[in-house]
């Protein structure tokens, strides 16, 4: 049952008999006492003598503790939060509720992680990192070897050279790679999931994540590479257009891919061919501060083609809007929802 | 979803709606500024005479509808600044934990906070926010206390308090 439906039904207790105050007051005063965890067990003696005295006092007992129950039930993550702005909102006065030191530490552990968030950096480690963008930044660092690295929006990673190998851990995000040709010292990309080895090439990895599942997922522009599961010998060699994913254990069977589509993000542009545009709207999530929320349902069948630049997400979307039909509902600049035009 | 409502209150809609459906929508014109808006709202204002539980005689029809249409206008932008609040504190719980909610879970959630804001209207801030973050968010009595800068013996009266006034504010929408 849901809590407003839960509420109704409280509603419709307190229909039928109205009771005094006084008693709903003594009942109250009970439920909030009874909340203590450490309450001596005269209390609760007492409590039991005092429920039991009359009818009313147990029908009050009820009508209170229904509330308290049914409160409780409305409790989700941000609601509070949610309540709490909408009334000082309402009330006109939003300095007071910044200048009173009472609330003030949990506001911020509010605003901390928003803070992230809105400054488009994903994590504090994330700063650690030797090389990292922010979201929505691409970048492209030459490596000492003359490897060229291009990192894609929110990624980190750790370069590790050294006289018998070149290692490089992705992190966060996405690379994209053109190696300098060095017989002598491979160049691998390691994830917690594997380890792409590449035999002279360009390619790129990028770690997917969705939800509580993540992998890493391998695309070859050029010649070929190897891709090893972290927790397995099972590898499997990769060519020219061909794209896999390991999850740590297994590597799947590669698909084939358009090599230049599949990099086109190196130079800031998102090449569709008829793809959802579901597909096409989590991509630009991922280059945009804040939430994009995409309504699945709504969306549903709905295609795309075309070249849709990635350095401008509001454009992109705007350019969506004007030839789909969708609507982007814009929250505040960092929520913005994209549903079907209904 | 009109389940045949008593001919009583149907007659009278229909006459409110004969004689007072264009000016209504004028009057909602006015004060939203938008066509498409007005008509929405004054389909609701109808609906809501429609479905009212009694008929009542209504004595001036014209403070009647304006009284019913303000409400709603009320509670739209409640609900509207409830879940835009709501989407962005959830924003930093999601970006942890990686769940977008659907917007049927959206609507189910601003519907729940919606209710839960309906009860503690008029409630003063102390009570209000002491409830909030005991129901909500489960936090001890101490910790309510500390966050409040007050006694915890207070926080008990706040809490206390918070109850009796859901509890008639109840009472009074039943």
């Amino acid at each position: 049952m849901s809590t407003a439906a839960g509420l109704d039904q409280v509603d419709d207790d307190s229909r039928r008999h109205a009771l005094p105050e006084r008693l709903l007051e003594e009942a109250a005063r009970w439920r909030v006492q009874l909340d203590d965890p450490a309450l001596p067990r005269e209390t609760h003696q007492a409590f039991e003598r005092w429920r039991c005295r009359h009818p009313d006092h147990a029908q009050a007992w009820q009508a209170i503790n229904a509330i308290w129950d049914a409160t409780a039930g409305a409790s989700r993550p941000g609601a509070r939060e949610a309540l709490e702005r909408t009334f000082e909102e309402e009330q006109g006065d939003a300095r007071r509720w910044l200048g009173r030191g009472a609330g003030l530490l949990l506001i911020l552990l509010v605003l901390m992680p928003l803070a992230w968030i809105v400054s488009g950096i994903p994590s504090p480690a994330h700063l650690l990192a030797d090389h990292h963008t922010a979201v929505g930044e691409i970048r492209t660092v030459e490596l000492p070897d003359g490897s060229r690295m291009v990192l894609n929006t929110a990624t980190a990673v750790d370069v590790r050279f050294d006289d018998d190998q070149r290692r490089i851990r992705l992190h966060h995000g996405e690379i994209h790679i053109t190696v300098a040709p060095d017989s002598r010292r491979p160049l691998e990309v390691v994830t917690d999931h594997g380890r792409a080895r590449a035999l002279g090439t360009r390619f790129g990895v990028r770690r997917v994540e969705s939800g509580n599942t993540a992998i890493t997922r391998v695309t070859v522009q050029h010649s070929r590479v190897e891709l090893c599961p972290a927790g397995g010998d099972h590898c499997r060699e990769l060519r020219q257009g061909q794209q896999a994913d390991t999850d740590g254990r297994h590597v799947t069977e590669p698909v084939t891919v358009d090599p230049e589509a599949s990099a086109a993000w190196t130079t800031g542009r998102l090449v569709a061919d008829d793809v959802p545009v579901t597909d096409v709207l989590r991509e630009l999530a991922r280059y945009r501060r804040g939430f994009l929320h995409i309504d699945d349902t709504g969306l549903a069948g709905m295609r795309v083609s075309g070249v849709i630049p990635l350095h401008d997400t509001d454009r992109a979307l705007k350019a969506l809007e004007s030839t789909l039909p969708l609507r982007a509902r814009r929250y505040t600049p960092w929520v913005i929802r994209v549903s079907g035009e209904s | 979803m009109f389940h045949s409502p008593p001919s009583a209150i149907r007659l009278e809609t229909e006459a409110l709606y004969r004689d007072h459906h264009r000016w209504l929508l004028g009057w909602l014109r006015l004060r939203l500024g938008c066509p498409e808006r007005a008509a929405d709202f004054a389909h609701d204002t109808f609906y809501r005479v429609l479905t009212r539980p009694q008929p009542s005689r209504v004595g001036r029809p014209r403070a009647f509808l304006t009284r019913i249409a303000t409400r709603l206008m009320i509670d739209d932008s409640r609900r509207a600044r409830l879940e835009r609040a709501w989407l962005e504190a959830h924003a930093a719980f999601m970006e942890e934990h990686g769940a977008a909610p659907s917007p049927e879970e959206i609507a189910e959630l601003v519907d729940t906070l919606e209710a839960v804001a309906r009860l503690l209207d008029g409630l003063p801030d102390k009570p209000r926010r002491a409830f909030l973050m005991s129901r909500l968010d489960g936090m001890p009595q101490a910790d309510i206390a500390r966050a409040l800068g007050v006694t915890v013996s207070m926080v008990k009266k706040y809490l206390a308090q918070a109850l009796v006034h859901c509890h008639l504010a109840l009472r009074e929408s039943a």
